[in-house]
C-alpha cells in the first residue's frame, strides 16, 4: 500500500472516529500511531510517542499558553472589563449605537489582556446586554455584537489560536502575535464603521439613549484604564521591541494582572483558585489536542501525503488565490458544524504544507486561517461565541441572536476581502519587527 | 475520581502554574532593572509545564472535557448513543494505552541513566517523565470507571437517560 493511500486512509478512518464521538486527541493520536506502525514499523511509532508528548509538554515555549490563559483570567475576574467599558462608553455617549460601539471598543481593549473570545464574550455579555436591552435596543443585534466583538481576543495579542498555529506550522510566534495588531485593529474599525452604516438604514438598532457626559466625567473615567493600559504594553511592546519572549510576557501578563487585581481589592482568594482551577483544565484540554495534532502531522509527513499532495497541487496549476478561496469557503462550512480549536487540529498539518508549497506567506496565511476561524466562531448554529452569548444571556432567543449576527458576519467578509486585497495589512508590522 | 485526589492533583497544579508565573515574571523584573537573569528559568519553567498537563489529564477525563465534534454523535439515541459511547471510551483507552506504554520506556530509560538536566541545575528528569505515565495511566483509569459504568446503564427501550461520557468521573 502506498503511502498516500496510507495517508489517505489515515485522514478518513479519522474522520469517522470524530463522527462517533471520539474525542479529537484521541482519535488522531490512534491513527497516527497505527499509521505510522503501518508506513515506518512499531518501534518508529513508539518511539514518536515517547519523544513527542514529553517534549511538547517541557517545551518553554508553550509556557505562555497556561500563562495567556491565566492572564486572562486574572483580568477577567479583576474588574478591569468593567472599568474600561465604563470608560469608553462614557467617551461614544451621545452618538446613536453608542453602547455598540463602547462594546466593541471595549471589547478591543481587552483583547489585548485576554487571549479568549469564549471569557470576552461571556464577560462582555454580562456587562454590556443589561444595559443595551434597558435603552430598547434590537437583542439579536445587540448579542451579535457581542459575540462578534468577542472574537478580537483572537486578533489581538495575547491569543491561544496563534500559539496553537505557531506550534503546529513551527513559525515565530512573536512575530505572529504581533502581525495580529492591525488586523484585529482594522477588524474593530470596520465593525463601528459597518454598524455606522447598517443604523442609517436600520435606526431602531440602536434608540438614542440620551446620556450625556460632561468632560470632567470623561477624564475621571480614564482612571480605570492604567491596568488595561499597562498590561497592554508590557505584553505587546515587549514582544514587539524584543525585549522579552511571549512566554515570558505571559508571566508578566498573568502577575500583572494578578497584582492589578488584588491592588483594587476585586480578586479575592476564591478568585485566584477559580483561575487556576479554569487554567489547568483548559491548558489539559489544549495541550493533548495539541500533541495529537502533532502527531497526525508526522503521520501525514512520513506517509508521503503532504508531499504528494502538495505536488499535485502545484502541478494542476493551483494558484495561491484559488487555493486560499477554496480554504475560505471550506472554514466558513466546516465552521457552520465545528468548533474553531478543532478545524486548526485537522486541517493545518496538510493545509499549511500545501500553502507554503504554493509560496503564500506564512504569517499572512496564519493570521487569514485565524479571522476565518473567528468567522466561523459566530457563524450559526454551531459558532461557540454565539452559544457563550446565549448561556450568558437568558433573555436572548438563539432566532434573535442568529439573524442579529448575520451584519458582523457581512462586515467580517468584507475585512476578509480587504486582507487578500492588502496583505501588508498583515505583514507590514512583523516585518518592521525583523528589520 | 475520588475527591481528595482530585483536590490534590488540582492544588499541585496550581502551585506548578503560580511558581511559573513567579519565576517569568521575577526574571524579567530582575533581568530588566539589575541585569541578573534567573539562569534556571526556561528548564524549571518547562518542569513546571510538563507537571501542570499531565497531571491535568485525569482532571479533564473525569468531568468528560475533551474536545469532541458532536455534529453527527448528537443525534445519537438510545442504543447507538449507547454504543457509539462504549466505541469512544474503548478509542480512548487504546490512545491512552499507547502513551502508557510510550511512557514506561521513557521512564525506564531515564532512570537507567539517572538523567538530569543539562541546564544551569542538575535536575534529576527522571520523576518528571515518571508523571507522564502517572498522568496518562490515571486518565485511563478513569476512562476504565467511565466504560464500566457506561456498559452498566445500557438502555432497555428506546428513550435513554442513561450519563454520558464523564458522568461517572
Amino acid at each position: 500500500m502506498s503511502g498516500t493511500l496510507i495517508g489517505t486512509s489515515g485522514i478518513v478512518a479519522m474522520l469517522a472516529l470524530l463522527s462517533v464521538g471520539v474525542p479529537i486527541a484521541w482519535a488522531m493520536t490512534c491513527v497516527a500511531v497505527i499509521g505510522m506502525w503501518l508506513v515506518i514499523d512499531g518501534n518508529f511509532a513508539f518511539s514518536m510517542l515517547q519523544a513527542l508528548p514529553f517534549d511538547t509538554a517541557n517545551d518553554y515555549n508553550l509556557v505562555v499558553i497556561p500563562m495567556f490563559i491565566l492572564m486572562g483570567g486574572f483580568a477577567s475576574r479583576s474588574g478591569i472589563i468593567e472599568g474600561l467599558y465604563e470608560a469608553v462608553h462614557r467617551f461614544t455617549a451621545g452618538f446613536r449605537g453608542n453602547l455598540f460601539f463602547g462594546t466593541i471598543l471595549a471589547a478591543a481593549g481587552f483583547a489585548a489582556a485576554s487571549g479568549s473570545t469564549l471569557v470576552a464574550s461571556t464577560v462582555f455579555t454580562r456587562i454590556a446586554m443589561p444595559q443595551m436591552i434597558r435603552f430598547g435596543y434590537a437583542r439579536g443585534v445587540a448579542a451579535g455584537c457581542i459575540a462578534a466583538a468577542g472574537t478580537l481576543a483572537a486578533l489581538i495579542p495575547p491569543s491561544i489560536g496563534m500559539v496553537i498555529i505557531a506550534t503546529l506550522t513551527d513559525q515565530s510566534l512573536g512575530a505572529l502575535l504581533i502581525a495580529g495588531v492591525i488586523p484585529g485593529l482594522v477588524t474593530a474599525m470596520a465593525y463601528i464603521l459597518g454598524l455606522r452604516l447598517f443604523l442609517i438604514r436600520y435606526p431602531d438598532w440602536a434608540p438614542e439613549t440620551g446620556q450625556r457626559y460632561s468632560l470632567r466625567d470623561k477624564l475621571s473615567g480614564l482612571k480605570s484604564l492604567w491596568g488595561i493600559i499597562l498590561l497592554a504594553g508590557l505584553i505587546i511592546g515587549g514582544i514587539y521591541a524584543g525585549l522579552f519572549s511571549p512566554s515570558a510576557a505571559g508571566a508578566v501578563g498573568a502577575a500583572g494582572a494578578l497584582v492589578i487585581g488584588l491592588a483594587a481589592r476585586n480578586l479575592s482568594g476564591t478568585d485566584i483558585w477559580e483561575s487556576l482551577r479554569e487554567t489547568t483544565l483548559v491548558t489539559g484540554r489544549l495541550m493533548v489536542i495539541l500533541i495529537g495534532g502533532l502527531l497526525m502531522g508526522r503521520f501525514l509527513l512520513i506517509s508521503g501525503f503532504t508531499d504528494a499532495v502538495s505536488a499535485r497541487v502545484v502541478a494542476l496549476g493551483v494558484t495561491p488565490l484559488l487555493l486560499m478561496i477554496f480554504i475560505s469557503i471550506m472554514f466558513i462550512v466546516m465552521g457552520m458544524f465545528i468548533d474553531s480549536m478543532s478545524m486548526i487540529v485537522i486541517t493545518l498539518p496538510f493545509l499549511y504544507p500545501i500553502s507554503q508549497a504554493l509560496g503564500i506567506n506564512e504569517i499572512w496565511f496564519a493570521i487569514v486561517i485565524l479571522k476565518l476561524i473567528e468567522i466561523a466562531a459566530i457563524t450559526p448554529p454551531v459558532g461557540l461565541n454565539l452559544f457563550a452569548v446565549l448561556g450568558a444571556a437568558p433573555e436572548v432567543s438563539s432566532r434573535d441572536l442568529f439573524r442579529g449576527v448575520v451584519p458582523f458576519i457581512v462586515i467580517d467578509l468584507v475585512v476578509l476581502a480587504l486582507f487578500f486585497l492588502v496583505p501588508e495589512i498583515v505583514t507590514w508590522l512583523p516585518d518592521t519587527m525583523r528589520d | 475520581m475520588p475527591g481528595f485526589l482530585d483536590k490534590t492533583l488540582q492544588a499541585i497544579c496550581a502551585v506548578a502554574l503560580m511558581l511559573m508565573m513567579s519565576i517569568g515574571a521575577i526574571d524579567i523584573i530582575m533581568g530588566e532593572l539589575f541585569d541578573t537573569f534567573l539562569p534556571f528559568k526556561v528548564e524549571v519553567s518547562g518542569y513546571l509545564f510538563a507537571v501542570v498537563v499531565f497531571l491535568s489529564l485525569p482532571l479533564v477525563a473525569a468531568r468528560g472535557e475533551n474536545i469532541v465534534v458532536d455534529v453527527i454523535s448528537s443525534l445519537f439515541r438510545g442504543r447507538v448513543r449507547w454504543l457509539a459511547d462504549i466505541a469512544c471510551l474503548l478509542v480512548t483507552l487504546t490512545a491512552i494505552t499507547f502513551y502508557c506504554i510510550a511512557a514506561v520506556q521513557l521512564f525506564r530509560f531515564s532512570w537507567d541513566i539517572g538523567e538530569k538536566s543539562y541546564g544551569y541545575l542538575p535536575i534529576p528528569i527522571y520523576p518528571i517523565k515518571l508523571l507522564v505515565g502517572v498522568g496518562f495511566g490515571l486518565a485511563g483509569l478513569v476512562s476504565v470507571v467511565q466504560l464500566v459504568a457506561r456498559i452498566r446503564s445500557m438502555p432497555r427501550g428506546a428513550g435513554d437517560t442513561a450519563p454520558r461520557v464523564g458522568d461517572a468521573g
